[in-house]
């Protein structure tokens, strides 16, 4: 194959994909307005609708990961139109599995439903899809490692954070039989806890990994770049978020509250990191990801 | 003393500081950090007054945010200490046996072989408590005792600061530019690291160049690689981005065709040690080179290009601007592209040098017209000016670290992520149970994510039947 001939090819594959990724970003905008009809209407199979919603979401979003994978030979989290693919996806996939352990709640899938369909379309709309090989920044052991683990913590934490928002919306006094949506009770509240739990290690090792790739890559292994800030930032949020848990007066709202901050750090240790980079026109070494 | 103990052996003291600490870091990603002041006022910098009384354009150093960390460092230590003392002493105190009882979560099993069953399930006795009227409770346990997996990722988290102070006291670094054949001389050793600048301040003279931490580099080898990589002509409007989206609009690759992507930059050099050894170190981005406290690494290159512009010698930086005598406005010439190609098609091929040509009109500071590629042994005309590009070099840009922070950060950071995820993740039981006939009342309490309650109460009723 001459090189001209694959430029074609590679034009036309990508143009699979983009409508692979349309569609998967309708398929999630189906679900999110499954979930309003299900706030609305609080009927039972409107929500195991927007669960079944979300499944088939899943399989199509995964086939769509795969087939970027192969298009780039390499992991599809390389710049913001893939990670914010990865990031809808993960959400995805990890809601499902905490939701298959719940009986009959449907309604957090609301929340990721519309988290999952914004991140698409702010990359399809935003975003450059074209693939380009890893630039020597990124050729690095540490790269997998950690955006993996970053990524990981990201989608427990959205999770963690749609069950919070739920609770405190839906709760169900105790001893009382289920609400409209189900069993939002302590036990369901504890999830917000083990999710957080679970991520926070994760969490961890991505900052550590970033300081360790750092230390190889820049010679420096913390820079007080803006981003290694914000992932400090949410880091430390959510180090206080598991310590109020263990205070006693602490346990409730003071927690929520900071869960639910801890979600807004995360999302600005994300992306709004570059805005602010840009609003102040500070230099970033991670604006290559901008 | 004894109130000061309790506030700083207090969680909440640490919340209450590390919030106070989310706030500084937040004012640092706000505050551009390294800036100058002068700058910030020239650039229309408000609060003047407060950047400079809290020292914002570098909080991190700030006496603010070292007072902070001393302080959360104290409450931890305390905290620590305190801990410590408990967990030693902790003797383990069954519930009541009533409470145990009426309990919610109390489960009820066979008492025939309980014991035996707890010990084959691996848990292990720890206390029993002995009571005159009621049955005596015993606790039996299970895993790696999770107070202790705090305890131990928490004294990281201390060792990890202490690590960020030793890199900020002692750590030095900067950048050298080496060109074939011309060695450069570099020290390790500098009087601006901040502890060099605290004693000098303190009046303990500091000494000047110390020869045991000079290393001479000769640069041998600097290659450049590059890809062949794929353009697309992406529409910028939305609707447009749509219209792909609903196949009613193709993606085209560009007219532009290829373009090239740095994929590696290598050098090679000799390192002559202060101890008189000589290393051959071959390093490239992500890929340091490290012998004794120095590490060195591969930050760039320059590129100067000898030309001939009208026949008169000229000698230019690659991506700086520059002025042909009789012609208006200004010229550039881009990156130098030379050394391996690695095609689309997973051939290979030796670039011959070239580089592109750009004309910056007087007017249009920013505007970069692209003239043309000049190849090595080749020449362009443009603008009415005949250029030539005669020759190049190129030079390897690497920066020089000694931190001898980093060990011990990377010892603290094993620390806290051993410790957080065998706790986090690793399973530990506790079981509470007393005998009443022949019913084993039990509570089971657990930590951590592996922990399944469901599967130990399966085992330990399997064992019934
Ligand atoms: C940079 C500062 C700190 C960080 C990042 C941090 C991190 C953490 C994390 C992630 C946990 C939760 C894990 C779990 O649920 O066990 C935790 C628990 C805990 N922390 Fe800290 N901590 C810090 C400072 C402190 C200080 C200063 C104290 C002492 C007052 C303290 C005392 C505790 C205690 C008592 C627990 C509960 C222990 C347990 O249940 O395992 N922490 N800490």
């Amino acid at each position: 194959m001459t090189a001209e001939e694959i430029l074609l090819r590679d034009a036309f594959l990508l143009g699979i994909e983009l409508r692979l990724f349309w569609f998967v970003a309708l398929l999630y905008g189906i679900s999110f307005i499954t979930g309003i009809a299900y706030l609305i209407s609080s009927h039972p199979g409107t929500g195991r609708a927007l669960t079944r919603g979300l499944k088939i979401t899943l399989v199509f979003h995964t086939g769509l990961i795969i087939f970027r994978t192969f298009e780039g030979m390499r992991p599809p989290f390389q710049n913001l139109y893939e990670t914010l693919s990865w990031f809808a996806w993960s959400a995805n996939a990890t809601y499902l599995y905490a939701r298959s352990r719940w009986h009959d709640v449907h309604i957090p899938g609301f929340i990721i439903a519309g988290i999952a369909a914004a991140a698409c379309l702010y990359s399809l709309f935003t975003r450059n899809p074209e693939i380009a090989p890893l630039p020597p920044a990124l050729q690095s052991p540490w790269y997998e490692a950690h955006v993996l683990t970053a990524f990981l913590a990201y989608a427990v934490f959205v999770v963690s954070f749609a069950v919070e928002i739920c609770y405190l919306r839906f709760r169900t006094p105790p001893d009382e039989a289920p609400g409209i949506f189900g069993y939002i009770d302590e036990e369901f509240r504890r999830w917000t806890h083990r999710l957080v739990l679970f991520g926070f290690p994760f969490l961890t090792f991505a900052i550590f990994s970033g300081a360790a790739w750092a230390n190889d890559a820049w010679g420096r292994y913390w820079s007080w770049d803006p981003k290694e800030t914000w992932s400090l930032i949410t880091w430390t949020v959510y180090a206080i978020y598991l310590h109020s848990k263990a205070i006693g007066r602490w346990r409730d709202t003071p927690s929520s509250a900071l869960n639910i901050i801890g979600f807004v750090c995360m999302i600005m240790t994300f992306l709004g990191v570059n805005w602010l980079v840009k609003l102040f026109g500070i230099p970033s070494l991670h604006a290559y990801a901008v | 003393m004894r109130m000061l103990y309790r506030t700083f052996s207090s969680l909440k003291t640490s919340v209450w500081i590390l919030a106070f600490m989310c706030l500084i870091f937040l004012t640092g990603t706000i505050f551009p950090q390294g800036g100058n002041i002068e700058d910030y006022i020239r650039a229309g910098g408000r609060y003047v007054s407060v950047v400079r009384a809290l020292d914002l354009l570098n909080i991190f150093m700030s006496p603010l945010f070292l007072f902070t960390t001393f302080i959360l460092l104290v409450n931890l230590a305390v905290c620590l200490y305190d801990r410590f003392r408990m967990f030693l002493k902790a003797r383990r105190t069954p519930i009541g046996f009533e409470r145990l009882k009426n309990h919610r979560s109390v489960l009820v099993f066979d008492k025939t072989d309980f014991e035996k069953r707890l010990e084959n399930a691996g848990f292990s006795f720890r206390a029993r408590s002995r009571d005159a009227v009621h049955p005596g409770v015993a606790i039996y346990e299970k895993g790696i005792q999770y107070w202790w997996l705090s305890w131990f990722y928490h004294v990281g988290i201390i060792l990890a600061v202490l690590g960020f102070f030793i890199t900020a006291l002692f750590s030095f670094e900067s950048d050298v530019l080496l060109y074939p054949g011309k060695p450069v001389t570099i020290s390790l050793y500098s009087r601006d690291t901040r502890w060099n600048k605290l004693l000098e301040k303190a009046g303990i003279g500091v000494s000047g160049g110390h020869a045991e931490e000079e290393y001479v580099l000769t640069l041998e080898e600097f290659r450049t690689e590059y890809y062949q990589t794929l353009r697309i002509d992406y529409p910028k409007r939305k609707l447009e981005r749509l219209a792909i989206g609903i196949g009613a609009r193709k993606i085209e690759p560009s007219h532009r065709g290829f373009s090239y992507m740095p994929r590696m930059w290598l050098t090679g050099l000799r390192v002559k040690r202060p101890d008189g050894k000589v290393l051959y170190a071959k390093l490239w981005v992500n890929k340091p080179f490290r012998t004794g406290p120095l590490t060195l690494y591969q930050m760039g290159f320059e590129q100067n290009i000898s030309l001939a512009a009208n026949g008169r010698r000229i000698y230019v930086r690659t991506m700086y601007p520059f002025s042909v005598g009789g012609a208006d406005g200004r010229f550039l010439l881009g990156r130098l592209k030379t050394g391996t190609l690695y095609r689309k098609d997973g051939s290979k091929e030796t670039i011959h040098p070239f580089v592109p040509l750009y004309y910056i009109p007087e007017d249009s500071p920013s505007a970069r017209i692209e003239l043309g590629r000049i190849s090595l042994g080749g020449g362009l005309n443009a603008m009415g000016i005949d250029f030539e590009f005669m020759d190049y070099e190129e030079g390897s840009y690497l920066s020089y670290r000694k931190d001898p922070g980093v060990p011990v950060v990377g010892i603290a950071c094993l620390f806290v992520f051993l410790g957080l995820f065998v706790r986090c993740f690793g399973a530990w039981y506790r079981i509470q149970y007393a005998v009443e006939n022949k019913t084993v009342y039990a509570l089971i309490s657990t930590r951590g994510i592996l922990a399944d309650k469901d599967r130990i109460v399966r085992k330990l009723e399997k064992r019934k039947q």
